[in-house]
């Protein structure tokens, strides 16, 4: 470091001091959702978690203007998967720093949104779509019992896939940098939505059939004989009317009727059908 | 319901939803979690625990999608497990009031973000003149008005609507509390249906019935489920080469 370091930029070349980057990168990241806004979603999150590499690389005013308003543009993802887009973010920033003039703030922007879709999509089967709801469905069984492991576990675990998912894709993001793009192919990032995708449908399907108890308490006589009409159902197919309930709410958020009506709707659908003795 | 209980429940809700914000999101808004810790407040651990469990199940696929404005689920679990053993009554009835309070909830957020919309172009100002600082202000006043979008409300509702509940309950007949029953077990069902819509993918959208069969036919857990589906997705990775043509994805997720 020269005398004048407060005014020029200072470049990471020490494996330490590139660890402690990827240190604070991966803890700021924390904040990624701060002051979310509908205008430009985690914009001013993404910023703060930039922020300190801006102000080393940027000393000269003008540059750092230009470099905070670089990262005040739309962003959103799944804030679990925040740290490989900010690794490769400041890596290429540090590139830039350094001399890179093709890192346009146009380049720059378009490896961010590159990368926060495909990764969103990701985060969000995977955490959202797959291993919450299995952990859910378990621990949730927990606490119905009475047993208080079930949301202790449920936080445990959860935390244990998230510190995981920070530490490791920051520091991969940062250290692979421009790279990252080749090693997570399109057809990679496929894969694991795919594969998420597979996990979560099949648990939803014993989601269905295990935890909703929805029967009908009707019956009727045929002669001398009164038959149960849940009885014949159970024969044709076991949690039919669960299976007809959950697709029917599907169908309606497919048309993009809002989760909220359908809350409500089902809620008053339960109630009518409680109250006239079709449903039990 | 005292006031200190009612000031406590809506600060851990807050604050719980703040965790989001500033905390990355550690998911301890969910009701599985707020259920039991409301429980503790309010003195009865075991009822905070099922009820917390419960609406889980309901809310299982409740997530924010992309900036989507689901269901709020901490504050109707907060207000349904408070106002459910308040009243002394049991889990359907926590169940139906945790409904329209997660339906108003909604509100709340969509009201803070919708106001940290005006907080971007201070920002904006500030950035031109690279003064950091007044961008970090401007987010910890964001930060504060997502925090007073929850505590507040929730506050109200616990102070103010206990005793309205307490009236409304006592006077039900036993139609109706049938009638609650059958919804408070209908309702798991919008959880599930939205999680089908998250995890659309045409192609592999019978893997949901072969997960249902299972389930339904045999004596199959979740987890086994999960763990038979899981091991033919290794099974199929394995024998894919990663340069293989990418099929045509749903873009819902993104």
């Amino acid at each position: 470091m020269t005398e004048n370091a407060s005014t020029a930029t200072e470049v990471l070349e020490r494996p330490d001091e590139q660890s402690r980057e990827i240190r604070r990168l991966t803890v700021r990241g924390l904040l990624l959702q701060g002051g979310f806004n509908y205008e430009r979603f985690q914009n001013l999150g993404f910023w703060w978690v930039m922020r300190p590499t801006l102000d080393r690389l940027y000393p000269d005013p003008v540059d750092r203007a230009a470099a905070y308003q670089r990262h005040l543009v739309y962003f959103n993802t799944n804030p679990w998967v925040v740290g490989p887009i900010a690794g490769v973010t400041a890596s290429m920033e540090e590139q830039r720093a350094k001399g890179a003039t093709e890192l346009n703030d146009e380049a720059i922007n378009s490896v961010k949104v590159g990368l926060m879709a495909p990764l969103a999509g990701i985060g969000d089967s995977l955490i959202f779509g797959t291993i919450r709801p299995i952990l859910a469905a378990v621990c949730a069984g927990m606490a119905i019992d009475g047993n208080i492991a079930g949301p202790i576990i449920f936080f445990l675990v959860l935390l244990a896939v998230q510190v995981l998912m920070r530490i490791g894709g920051t520091a991969s993001g940062y250290r692979t940098g421009m790279q990252f793009f080749e090693k997570l192919s399109p057809a990679q990032i496929d894969q694991i939505k795919q594969g998420a995708t597979i996990v979560g449908l099949a648990v939803t399907g014993a989601l269905v059939a295990t935890l909703l108890d929805v029967t009908t308490p009707w019956s009727y006589t045929s002669g001398e004989q009164t038959i149960a009409l849940q009885d014949q159902l159970d024969l044709v197919l076991p949690a039919l009317l669960p299976l007809i309930a959950t697709l029917g709410v599907y169908v309606l958020i497919r048309r993009r009727v809002s989760p909220v009506w359908v809350l409500l709707g089902t809620l008053v659908v339960g109630l009518v059908l409680g109250y006239f003795g079709i449903l039990a | 319901m005292t006031l200190w209980q009612a000031f406590l429940i809506a600060l851990v809700v807050a604050l719980a939803y703040l965790a989001r914000r500033i905390l990355g999101d550690p998911q301890i808004e969910r009701p599985i979690i707020l259920g039991p810790v409301v429980g503790l407040i309010m003195g009865d651990l075991e009822t905070g625990l099922i009820v917390g469990g419960s609406l889980e199940l309901i809310f299982i696929g409740a997530a924010t999608f992309g900036g989507t404005a689901p269901p709020n689920v901490a504050i109707g679990a907060a207000v349904g497990t408070a106002l459910s053993i308040s009243a002394g009554q049991g889990v359907e009835t926590a169940l139906v009031a945790a409904v329209p309070a997660a339906v108003l909830g909604t509100f709340c957020e969509l009201f803070a973000k919708t106001v940290c919309s005006f907080l971007v172009h201070r920002a904006d100002a500030a950035a031109a003149q690279a003064r950091g600082r007044t961008i970090t202000g401007i987010i910890w006043i964001g930060n504060a008005i997502h925090f007073l979008a929850y505590f507040v409300p929730t506050f109200l509702v616990l102070q103010f609507g206990a005793n309205a509940l307490e009236g409304v309950l006592s006077a039900l007949s036993d139609d109706v509390q049938n009638a609650l029953n059958t919804s408070a077990a209908l309702l798991p069902a919008v959880g599930f249906g939205i999680l089908l819509s998250v995890l659309y993918n045409k192609a592999l959208f019978p893997l949901f019935f072969a997960g249902f069969a299972l389930a339904a036919f045999t004596d199959f857990t979740v987890i086994g489920v999960a763990v038979i589906a899981t091991a033919i997705v290794i099974v199929i990775m394995r024998n894919r080469t990663p340069q293989a043509p990418s099929t045509p994805q749903s873009s819902a997720l993104l």
